[in-house]
């Protein structure tokens, strides 16, 4: 089977499990993303992947091939992999297009210089080929690495957190560009980052891995963004509106009025979540629109602040009565919010946005 | 070509020719969509998605034989793969005449069963093999 | 292309070749360790045991003096170093910038050298006595008295000049780390300058200071051309003697081993005081330093506290030296010096580069390995740099003779010739015992330049298809070259002082110039033999202007128009 797999992964520093029987494929021409918080043994895997860790259970495969498991261990320089280091690692002595020469010494000079060119090109720093790393800014350094890991046309590429010390402005730019490049190498990626906007953005398939050396879920970036496991994942995806309701009859008994829930919780206390933009603010308490009587109309609230974010604004408010009363709500509303408009606000939940998860 | 390579095994038979069965039926959709054999591939869609469907029930009988104690969690993963089967289905309605369709149908095809069906296994073979040996 | 062949093996065999380095590491310890363990094993199974007739006679005396030698340089330099280190760093007061690297400056000055020349200026035949006996009148010996340079206690003041130094150097830096609001917050509840410094910083400069302290003491028990030039008998001295001139290879070595005691012993203090600093050192973030302000008299009073250990222990010799250079120069002389210095310059640059060779491939071993072994050999291996010169010289000597024994006698058997000493009669002798010796100093330089190269670095050229040899070749030494030229410097300039297993260890009709300027001066022949001295102090002086410079770029919180 073309592409990495590893299966069954174990591996621990001392009597700490940092990875916890860990299987998992990257396709060829696919791009896996590891994301998970810092030291919850996402770099280890990579660098097990790559060689530079030694593994201590589980198999390693790359293109059919058997490169690390009980008693085998292929050295990385053996492994025809790309690396991409989260400090780029450029060789500072070598210039630019020596660095992206260096994997080519099995091509004769000319040959491997053509390749190097080609690369930089691609990366558009084929302008810069004989400057030295000191003399780049941070995203030419990365666009260089980039060429430098590619050029020897590896089976497998590994990024470590491959735009974190770049500035946000410059940020997405690098990322739409390294995918693009990606995507026209035609490489198995596996990249590591504790981004999720970044995770979303590059990844075909996404990896959710918790502090525990544990994969929790895995799916595409709807998948996961969508429809999360648990509490951890579903928070990953940034701030959530959080409370605690009991279900009867099939539904969640809230201020918000009616919310369908799975028959399986049915009588429990749940913890419900719903993203910022899992919640509608209008001036109606729409009974007459949907005809849902009451139970479909929406909790009445008071705003308490409104932050314009741009294309969107984040509206805070207070349930005045009901079950949920007094508590305190986050929302997303498209555009800018007139904080001046006059008249009672409902607040509305949206189904699709809303996870229930049991209490712990 | 997705093969079963020893590493891939969870030594215990049943499981493992199931496996073997999807890995076929993946290759076989995979090549029907490279060779442009469309209502092939929306043919062997659905017996794949059944297969798999069978498989899991067989698994969880066997795992729950031998008083998995993962058997929940398993249970819930296998359950949470609904919606990806149905996604899959109808993908492959949609494969004669959609680009896209096809590439992401190829995709999920074989992310399943890598991912949700194979390496997911992964987790109790340590467990199965250490009880049937047991057992004996 | 030079690169291993590692490329197109299967992962088991290149797993045996990396082996190669954990091999390279194990055998270069193990040739580090051999001349100390031969001692050692040799005291146990002496052939001629005449440790009871050494317990009855010298032991003792030797024991005392050395005892006395080490307290006196230990308080000696206690007191020059910290004083005046306390002084630079947290005062204000005229030539503080100049002394901040002035005080280094004795170093250059090996102690036999500066021992030569005092004497010259002390005995009675010299020139200070002579000028007293005109001014008062004094006709003879009986009329006056006057201190016997050539005693315990002028060793003591001659090491004490030039080895000061070392705990200058640590105790800076060790008050450089200290946070200053902790000295402040003392003052502040009421303590004086003087008790805030007694209770708060010295302790906490402590384990810097007890570095300082324990490579002083390792270079009091190491010193051999000033003790012989005096007749102080103390181990370095007893070993000579009981070997050369008794002829008795078992005592020097039990000598020898009793003497490994007490390096053990001040090893282990180093050691637990580097333990300690690390843990001292936990605020990495300098202050800046109040720096008390001293004008007037006590401005003037630090200055020349300050100013005298380097008049003493550099200036006032280099002159001595100049002038005696001048006075007795001589072309044939020189020309007989030039080739000795060539002899030096050899032998140093040979020991020079095999040390850091050795030293890249322990440090780059223990880098890509990272294994428990591997640290501890490297510190085995390190382990030289404590052990006394005469005792590693009577180590060289019972390992390389029963080599040479060993291959003549299996020649002999053989081949029916005889080889005749191939080692211990060569320069081969004095490079092994200068490797052993100085191996720490290449080997910590190349670590230190080897740790900011960063990990990834090794990642990347590994991953993109190179060996680890060819990632050493193509990636670290390019980037450790600094580190390198150092390193071979440093080992380059203690060669070139050396002189305990020079003397004893140098071929037949050879001479350096630390040897040419032992056997001159130990005949009263200074004068011809100062421009030789000179060259060495001249050498010497190189890595001050090294460490002066790291000061000058290292001096955090000071303000910059200071």
């Amino acid at each position: 089977m073309q592409g990495l797999h590893m299966v069954a992964v174990h591996h621990a520093y001392g009597s700490t499990a940092v990875l916890n029987n860990i299987s998992f494929t990257v396709p060829a021409g696919e791009l896996v993303c590891l994301l998970g918080p810092s030291g919850c043994g996402k770099t280890t895997l990579l660098r097990i992947a790559a060689g530079m860790e030694r593994l201590q259970a589980g198999s390693v495969i790359i293109d059919e091939e058997v490169v690390a498991d009980a008693t085998i261990h292929v050295p990385p320089e053996e492994r025809r992999i790309g690396y991409m280091f989260q400090d780029y690692a450029l060789f500072p002595h070598l210039s630019v297009l020596d660095n992206v020469t260096f994997g080519l010494f099995r091509r004769d000079r000319v040959t491997a210089k053509e390749r190097a060119m080609e690369m930089l090109d691609q990366v558009g720093m084929a302008r810069h080929a004989a400057r030295f790393p000191h003399m780049l800014s941070g995203g030419q350094q990365q666009r260089v690495a980039l060429a430098r890991a590619l050029a020897p046309e590896p089976r497998l590429f590994l990024l470590d957190e491959p735009f974190s010390g770049l500035d946000t402005g410059m940020r997405s730019r690098v990322r739409a560009e390294t995918l693009a490049v990606l995507k026209r190498n035609n490489v198995a990626t596996l990249m590591v980052t504790h981004d999720p906007q970044e995770a979303m953005f590059m990844a075909d398939r996404i990896k959710v891995m918790g502090a525990n050396g544990r994969i929790l879920q895995t799916g595409a970036p709807a998948d996961i963004y969508h429809k999360p496991v648990d509490e951890y994942v579903a928070h990953l995806f940034g701030d959530m509106n959080m409370f605690e309701a009991r279900v009867e009859h099939g539904q969640l008994i809230s201020s918000f009025g009616a919310i369908a829930a799975d028959a399986a919780v049915e009588g429990t206390i749940v913890r419900v979540l719903i993203r910022p933009e899992g919640m509608t603010l209008s001036n109606t308490d729409g009974s007459n629109t949907d005809g849902g009587g009451p139970q479909g109309g929406g909790a009445l609230v008071d705003i308490l602040s409104a932050h314009l974010l741009g294309n969107s604004s984040l509206v805070r408010f207070r349930v005045r009565d009901g079950i949920n009363g007094g508590a305190e709500f986050h929302v997303r509303v498209p555009g800018s919010f007139d904080l001046t408009e006059i008249g009672p606000i409902w607040a509305r939940v949206d189904p699709d946005h809303i996870f229930l998860y049991p209490l712990a | 070509m997705a093969k079963i390579t020893p590493s891939f095994e969870i030594e215990v038979e049943t499981i493992d020719n199931d496996h073997r069965r999807l890995v076929d039926f993946t290759n076989q959709i995979t090549a029907a969509i490279d060779d442009q054999q469309y209502a092939e591939c929306a043919r062997l869609v659905p017996d794949f998605i059944a297969l798999s469907k069978r498989h899991f029930a067989r698994e969880e009988a066997l795992l729950d034989k031998f008083d998995y104690p993962g058997i929940d969690q398993h249970r819930q993963h296998h359950a949470g793969l609904d919606d990806k089967m149905e996604t899959m289905l109808t993908l492959a309605g949609r494969v004669e005449d959609n680009r896209l369709a096809r590439e992401t149908l190829r995709r999920e095809v074989f992310f399943f069963l890598m991912d949700d069906v194979i390496n997911e296994d992964m987790d109790f073979k340590k467990f199965l093999v250490d009880a049937r040996s047991k057992e004996k | 292309m030079g690169d291993p062949p590692t490329r197109t093996l299967s992962a088991g065999r290149l797993w045996r070749w990396l082996d190669g380095w954990t091999l390279a590491t194990l055998v270069i310890a193990g040739f580090a360790l051999v001349p100390i363990a031969a001692v050692v094993y040799l005291a146990f199974t002496p052939s001629d045991n005449i440790w009871p007739h050494l317990v009855s006679t010298v032991l003792a005396g030797y024991v005392t003096t050395t005892l006395t030698l080490m307290l006196g340089v230990g308080i000696g330099t206690l007191i020059i170093g910290v004083g005046t280190a306390w002084l630079v760093t947290m005062c204000r007061f005229p030539g503080r910038r100049i002394f901040e690297w002035g005080m280094l400056l004795p170093m250059a000055m090996p102690a036999y050298i500066i021992a030569y020349v005092y004497t010259d200026i002390l005995e009675y035949a010299g020139p200070l006595q002579g000028m007293l006996r005109d001014l008062f009148g004094w006709s003879g010996k009986r009329d006056y008295w006057f201190p016997e340079i050539r005693s315990v206690g002028g060793a003591i003041a001659m090491m004490t000049l030039v080895l000061y130094p070392y705990v200058y150097l640590l105790s800076r830096a060790a008050f450089l780390e200290q946070s200053m609001g902790m000295f402040e917050a003392s003052r502040s509840l009421g303590r004086g300058p003087w008790r805030s410094f007694f209770t708060v910083a010295l302790p906490l400069a402590r384990p810097g200071i007890v570095i300082g302290l324990s490579l002083v003491l390792m270079e009091t028990l190491n010193d051999f051309g000033t003790v012989d030039f005096f007749a102080v008998n103390t181990f370095s001295l007893g070993i000579f003697d009981v070997w050369l001139n008794m002829n008795n290879v078992s005592g020097a070595a039990q000598l020898a081993t009793v003497m490994l005691l007490f390096v053990a012993l001040l090893v282990f203090f180093e050691r637990y005081a580097r333990r300690k600093q690390r843990f001292h050192n936990t605020s990495s973030k300098f202050q800046a330093l109040p720096g008390f302000p001293l004008t007037g008299a006590r401005g003037l009073g630090a200055t020349a506290a300050c100013l005298l250990p380097v008049l003493l222990g550099f200036a006032l010799p280099t002159l001595v030296l100049l002038h005696y250079a001048y006075l007795h120069f001589d072309p044939e002389l020189t020309a007989e010096i030039r080739g000795h210095a060539i002899n030096s310059i050899k032998l140093s640059v040979l020991a020079g580069a095999m040390a850091v060779v050795i030293a890249i491939i322990m440090a780059y071993s223990a880098r890509i390995k990272g294994t428990k072994v591997l640290r501890a050999a490297s510190r085995v291996a390190a382990m030289g740099y404590a052990v006394p010169g005469a005792v590693l010289a009577v180590g060289v000597m019972i390992v390389l003779g029963n080599l040479d024994n060993g291959i003549d006698s299996f020649a002999r058997t053989n081949f029916g010739l005889s080889t005749g000493l191939i080692f211990s009669g060569t320069i081969a002798a004095v490079t092994f015992g200068y490797l052993v010796r100085f191996l720490a100093l290449s080997l910590g330089t190349v670590e230190v330049g080897l740790a900011k190269v960063t990990p990834s670095m090794d990642g990347a050229s590994r991953s993109l298809g190179r060996g680890a040899f060819a990632t050493m070749r193509l990636v670290h030494l390019p980037l450790i070259r600094a580190s390198v030229l150092t390193a071979v410097l440093l080992v380059f300039v203690d060669c070139m002082k050396e002189l305990p297993m020079t003397v004893i260890l140098q071929p037949f009709n050879f001479q350096t110039l630390a040897t040419f300027v032992h056997q001159y001066a130990s005949d009263e022949q200074l004068g011809d033999a100062a421009l030789a001295a000179l060259s060495i102090v001249g050498v010497g002086v190189v890595p001050v202007i090294l460490l002066s410079l790291t000061i000058a770029k290292s001096r955090p919180g000071h303000a910059v128009g200071d």
